[in-house]
């Protein structure tokens, strides 16, 4: 070429179109998650495509929900998700699900914002309580997979009792401490955190997962 | 703490419903405590289950900070076993490297663009002061309200990730998976006017596929690359490999 022409590249954006949407199509496409972040540690950010595919719901989804405020959250989304493609290498298989390797990784960041937080300001203990004991709304299943898992996760926890179900999830999906769950509840610390060992044992015996 | 006491703070771990001390106290229990740790590993899938379940669409915005960071992230190489001196599959990095601090990783992404491309490299001081100005531009450009992300296939192997903002009148480019000039020859940048006319941005090296800097993009509506002789020239002499439209 002589001049200073300088066309689009052929093909270059039908295959990025192509490119995306294999991504979307990310968790049914065969490789697990595991098998991502594998390639993801290798530097392949179109590996990465899939994994935020998978991923990004849930931990936009638990940061949402501990942190309460929606800009919040997507900063904390945004770093664990960084964080989950730089430590990409660091996660190994042996000692547990990549899922749950990502999820710990989320919940300690938003535990950790929340706590922080909790330094400055005192939070309205009492909305979070209430709100704790609702199970989500079926609105957020966007996949059949993940709808049944959250049938069942229904079901296993009405099978908790009150005390282990208080304990779990304001805990979890609030960010307390066991202390401050035990001053919530009126229940003594020893007993709050058995019940948040054996309400989640229970949980893992009902849903059948772990072992 | 008693150790048998420890041991029931497993389910407050998971839930990371512990406070600094107590988690610190723990891990070290744990770390020589194999049924503590295995229970941690169970329980754990239980916790990734109660996260699955509050799943929300995160909103797009989301994708697109994530894209431009990890863009200019550095990634942490694994960890290997001394003993054996060999490292894990499919890697091929060195043991005992440092482990980067997120702060650093855009700096540590320059320190390899400035040290391929030679860019005012001529000594220490001159580099640092260097690196801290691009790793701020870079993180401005990120946060700026009008970021946009486009990804486009490079022709002949490998991906660019533009990210540009008008109001910071800059862009930043990676590239992965480049397969290389022909020998003898370059790639080489370009900014390019609708006009068809083209403004070298610089030369890049295959082995060198980290971030780069653009400025000045006023009148300017596409990122081309295009392979040159060696030294590169001043306006391109073959078809693109790679053209990027700038947000308009």
């Amino acid at each position: 070429m002589s001049g200073r022409e300088f066309p689009r590249a052929a093909g270059s954006a039908a295959r990025s179109a192509a490119e995306s949407a294999s991504a979307a199509r990310g968790a049914e496409s065969g490789e697990d998650l595991g098998g991502w972040l594998r390639r993801v540690s290798r530097g392949e950010q179109d590996a990465f495509e899939h994994v935020y595919a998978e991923i990004s719901g849930p931990v936009y989804g638990l940061a949402t929900r501990i942190l309460r405020d929606p800009a919040q959250a997507e900063e904390v989304a945004q770093e664990v998700l960084v964080e989950v493609w730089r430590q990409a290498s660091r996660f190994d298989p042996a000692r547990g699900s990549a899922r749950g390797w990502v999820m710990t990784i989320a919940h300690r960041r938003a535990v950790d914002r929340v706590r922080a937080e909790q330094a400055a300001t005192e939070r309205q203990d009492r909305s979070a309580r209430e709100s704790a004991r609702v199970l989500p709304d079926e609105d957020v299943a966007e996949q059949v997979e993940g709808r049944l898992e959250r049938q069942r996760l229904r079901h296993c926890i009405s099978g908790l009792t009150e005390l282990q179900r208080e304990s779990v999830t304001l805990a979890y999906y609030s960010g307390y401490t066991y202390q401050q769950v035990a001053e919530l509840l009126g229940a003594p610390l020893g007993t709050v955190k058995t019940r948040m060992r054996d309400g989640l044992a229970r949980l893992r015996d009902c849903l059948g997962v772990g072992r | 703490m008693a150790e048998a006491d420890v041991h029931t703070l497993t389910g407050a771990y998971v839930c990371d419903a512990l406070g600094e001390d107590e988690r610190a106290a723990f891990e070290a229990h744990m770390a020589r405590c194999p049924e503590c740790e295995a229970e941690v590993r169970e329980l754990r899938e239980v916790a990734a289950i109660l996260a699955a379940a509050v799943a929300e669409r995160p909103p797009a915005s989301l994708k697109a900070a994530v894209d431009a960071r990890i863009a200019v992230t550095r990634q942490t190489p694994p960890l290997t076993d001394p003993a054996h001196g060999e490292s894990s599959p499919g890697t091929r990095q060195r043991t005992g490297r440092r482990r980067l601090r997120a702060g650093w990783s855009v700096a540590a992404a320059l320190a390899l663009l400035a040290a391929g491309l030679g860019w005012r490299a001529v000594d220490q001081q001159d580099r640092l002061d260097a690196l801290n100005a691009q790793a701020t531009q870079i993180s401005q450009l990120l946060t700026a309200p009008d970021v946009a992300t486009t990804r486009v296939a490079v022709t002949g192997g490998g991906s660019a990730l533009l990210v540009d903002s008008r109001s910071r009148n800059e862009a930043a480019l990676s590239f992965t998976g480049l397969s290389g000039a022909p020998a003898g020859k370059t790639y080489q940048l370009w900014l390019m006017a609708p006009d068809g006319a083209a403004r070298s941005v610089g030369l890049l090296q295959a082995t060198q596929a980290q971030p780069i800097l653009v400025q000045g993009l006023a009148g300017q509506s596409q990122v081309g690359m295009t392979i040159e002789p060696a030294g590169g020239s001043t306006s391109p002499t073959s078809v693109p490999v790679m053209v990027a439209a700038l947000a308009s």
